[in-house]
């Protein structure tokens, strides 16, 4: 039995056939071989494999079955396990030695049965690009499953040798000359969208686990690469559209990596700035249609429930409506456009954040967490002298100095003893769930504003809902100042204990 | 690691064929799997010795004078607990082990014996406080006979359910004469027998 296992470095680009066809071409001179794959996914009834991040895929070729075991990880790598075996029975136990068996487990190949398959005529070509060589492929055909279809059409950029980043190179030199962007999903992920009928997931940010052991370097590193599978991960449910989470989820990747820009911005160099600037442009895009989604799902439906079949509130909530398709729209438009898919690259291909470091990036972490930590609290607490009786405007600076220092200690609170961090975590969540109102309504009332411009009646919803928030921020004023005075007054988290004196019983500052 | 203990409460109710079988579904799926025999006989590790080279490898483990070491880095381990082990042996195997599983024959002469080794079983305290679940097999059914209904009557009012049943066949003896277990087989060859193994493998990974 012929086992191999490999590390996947590879890229997809999606975009006209047209355009395809020309950065086909453009990608070296060898001369295209053509193939037909079809490829069978299987997976377990209850989806044991999938529900891991796992796929497990079996091609015939040259008469000989190939079973490959691929993970899903949303960046550019992907683990990949394959074997060559006997005959077409799915047997994972066929995998090399390498592959995630602590993960799966025991699966029977009677467990398994077929959940998609794709049938694509591949053009497949090896081009030495730069220091790199790289196997381009230009898949076109169709994903099966539970009697639904749906086609494909990509272009495939594989890394056979050289540095790891020049996939991303060759990558981002195409996005830059031709109507193509980045496509993050797998076939193996559409198909199981198709066969459950599913719009594409969307994906929740997994905080990055740093550790005492960390440098800032590799804390920087594990946050960025956190921040990356968090933007890929969650473009499909965001062009898609049905569910609000897509378009909330790569937002707050963006943001996170933004904040983790800022946050270690005295040992970053000037190349991070260009990022940060990017993420910024990409967050604005994608303001509109997040803010119409909160709307149209959180903040219209209390105000509509207290006035039913009020003709105001429902010439309000069909502008809206309207307002939404545009803004998806202009969000499509934004996320298969050239910055976007330039910053998704360098995101991407930013595996080597050393380039975006600078000064002493093997420093360890703590110390330079105490200081970023306390930092930003002083910062919170000047801002937020005199809480009780300040205008609205500088509660809004507060606001915004809080979710800094919030970023800061969901990146490293972890370094600290859970115990000593919860109270002061339980503070801030406390104060920022209050200080959310205050945004929610400012947000609002600039929307409403903007959606009934022109019409009577819509203006007469706008003042409903207007006035709705404004009372909700009344309301909830004594709470808001008794969290503030009640978090100001929690004692900070991480402080080094005083140098131990001898006998007596070390004690917590 | 997920550790099985196989126990009967007598001789000759099919322990090691389940031990044998279970470690050859473990070996298959490419996970290290140790095979500890505990029974004065040796039927494990005759079997084991008997294993052709080319076979999925699994560890041999003589327990026969005690507990021996667990090699690291084992995935499964599968304890063939000797014929007639009284409670406080099992109690001893059980740290070792995440669950019990328990062959029964569908034969009214076993039933008292059954009855007494379960109850103690019941009584120790991981079963008691079910961090450590037990599985009754039923083994060499005939299905649809009246034998297997009454196994099944009898365990009910014990409380326990049967997790499956392993009908009565002779490829069992075949595969074990060769040193195999059926999970050595392609599936085209299993097909008559896999459906009886299938929810116990299931009940087993997912503990």
């Amino acid at each position: 039995m012929n086992k191999n296992e490999m590390r996947e470095v590879e890229i997809k680009l999606e975009g006209r056939s047209q355009s395809l066809d020309s950065a086909f071409k453009s990608l070296g001179n060898a001369l295209a071989r053509t193939t037909r794959i079809t490829s069978i996914y299987f997976d377990t009834a209850d989806r044991r494999l999938w529900s891991r991040g796992l796929t497990l895929r079996l091609r015939a070729k040259d008469g000989r079955h190939e079973l490959t075991m691929k993970r899903e990880t949303g960046g550019l790598e992907r683990g990949e396990w394959s074997a060559v075996i006997d005959g077409p029975v799915p047997d994972p136990g066929a995998l090399p030695s390498g592959a995630p068996r602590e993960e799966f487990g025991l699966i029977l190949p009677e467990e398994l049965t077929e959940w998609h398959r794709t049938e694509v005529r591949r053009q497949k070509k090896i081009a030495n690009i730069g220091e790199a060589t790289v196997e381009v492929s230009l898949d076109r055909g169709r994903i099966m499953a539970a009697g639904r279809e749906m086609p494909v059409e990509e272009l495939e950029i594989e890394l056979l040798g050289g540095p790891e980043d020049s996939v991303a190179h060759i990558a981002r030199s195409q996005v830059m000359q031709r109507r193509v962007h980045v496509a993050v999903e797998s076939k193996a992920a559409r198909g199981v969208a198709l066969a459950e009928g599913s719009s594409p997931a969307s994906r929740k940010f997994k905080r990055p686990a740093l550790t005492r052991s960390d440098t800032v370097a590799s804390a920087f590193a594990t946050i960025v690469s956190a921040t990356a599978r968090q933007v890929a991960g969650n473009l499909a449910a965001s062009r898609d559209g049905s569910d609000p989470e897509g378009v909330h989820q790569l937002r707050v990747g963006l943001r996170r990596l933004r904040s983790a820009l800022s946050l270690f911005r005295d040992h970053l160099g000037p190349s991070a700035e260009g990022l940060k600037a990017d993420a910024r442009s990409a967050l604005q895009a994608m303001g509109p249609a997040r803010d119409l989604d909160v709307f149209l799902t959180q903040m219209l439906p209390p105000v509509e429930a207290a006035n039913p079949a009020s003709q105001p509130l429902q010439h309000l909530r069909e502008a809206a409506e309207l307002a939404r398709g545009t803004a998806y729209a202009d969000l499509r438009f934004m996320l298969d456009g050239r910055p976007f898919n330039r910053m998704l690259l360098d995101l991407l291909g930013a595996q080597d954040v050393t380039l975006l470091l600078s000064g002493t990036p093997g420093a360890p972490l703590t110390p330079v967490a105490t200081r970023l930590l306390r930092k930003r609290h002083r910062k919170l607490m000047r801002t937020g002298e005199g809480f009780a009786t300040m205008p609205l405007e500088q509660r809004h600076e507060v606001r915004i100095a809080a979710k800094k220092l919030r970023y800061a200690i969901d990146y490293l609170g972890g370094l600290f003893p859970d115990d000593v961090a919860r109270p002061y975590r339980k503070g801030m969540s406390r104060l920022q769930d209050d200080l959310g109102h205050l945004n929610d309504a400012a947000v609002t009332s600039d929307l409403v504003d903007q959606l009934a411009a022109g019409d009577a009646e819509a203006q007469l919803g706008a003042a409903m809902v207007k006035g709705w928030y404004a009372h909700r921020l009344a309301a909830i004023e004594p709470e808001m100042v008794d969290a503030w005075l009640a978090f100001s007054n929690t004692p900070v988290f991480w402080k080094q204990p005083k140098p131990r004196t001898s006998g007596k019983k070390e004690k917590r500052q | 690691m997920i550790s099985v203990l196989v126990v009967n409460a007598k001789g000759g109710c099919g322990k090691t064929t389940v031990a044998t079988n279970l470690a050859t579904a473990f070996a298959n799926a490419g996970l290290r799997t140790g095979l500890a025999e505990c029974d004065r006989q040796g039927s494990s590790l005759k079997w084991l010795k008997s294993r052709p080279a080319t076979a999925a490898p699994i560890e041999s483990l003589d327990w026969r004078k005690g507990r021996g070491e667990v090699p690291k880095k084992l995935a499964r381990l599968v304890i063939d607990a000797g014929a007639g082990v009284d409670s406080e042996r099992v109690r001893t195997l059980l740290k070792d082990a995440d669950m019990i599983v328990m062959p029964v024959l569908p034969s009214v002469f076993d039933e008292a014996a059954t009855k007494r080794f379960l109850k103690r079983v019941d009584e120790l305290k991981p079963v008691q406080k079910g961090r450590k679940p037990v599985m009754v097999i039923g083994n060499r059914v005939r299905p649809n006979t009246r034998a297997s209904r009454e196994l099944d009557e009898f365990l009910a009012s014990l409380g326990h359910d049967v997790v499956t049943r392993l009908t009565d066949r002779a490829l069992y003896q075949d595969v074990a004469r060769q040193g195999l277990g059926i999970f050595d087989l392609p599936p085209s060859r299993r097909a008559s027998v896999i459906d009886d193994w299938l929810p116990m493998v299931r009940r087993i990974e997912e503990i």
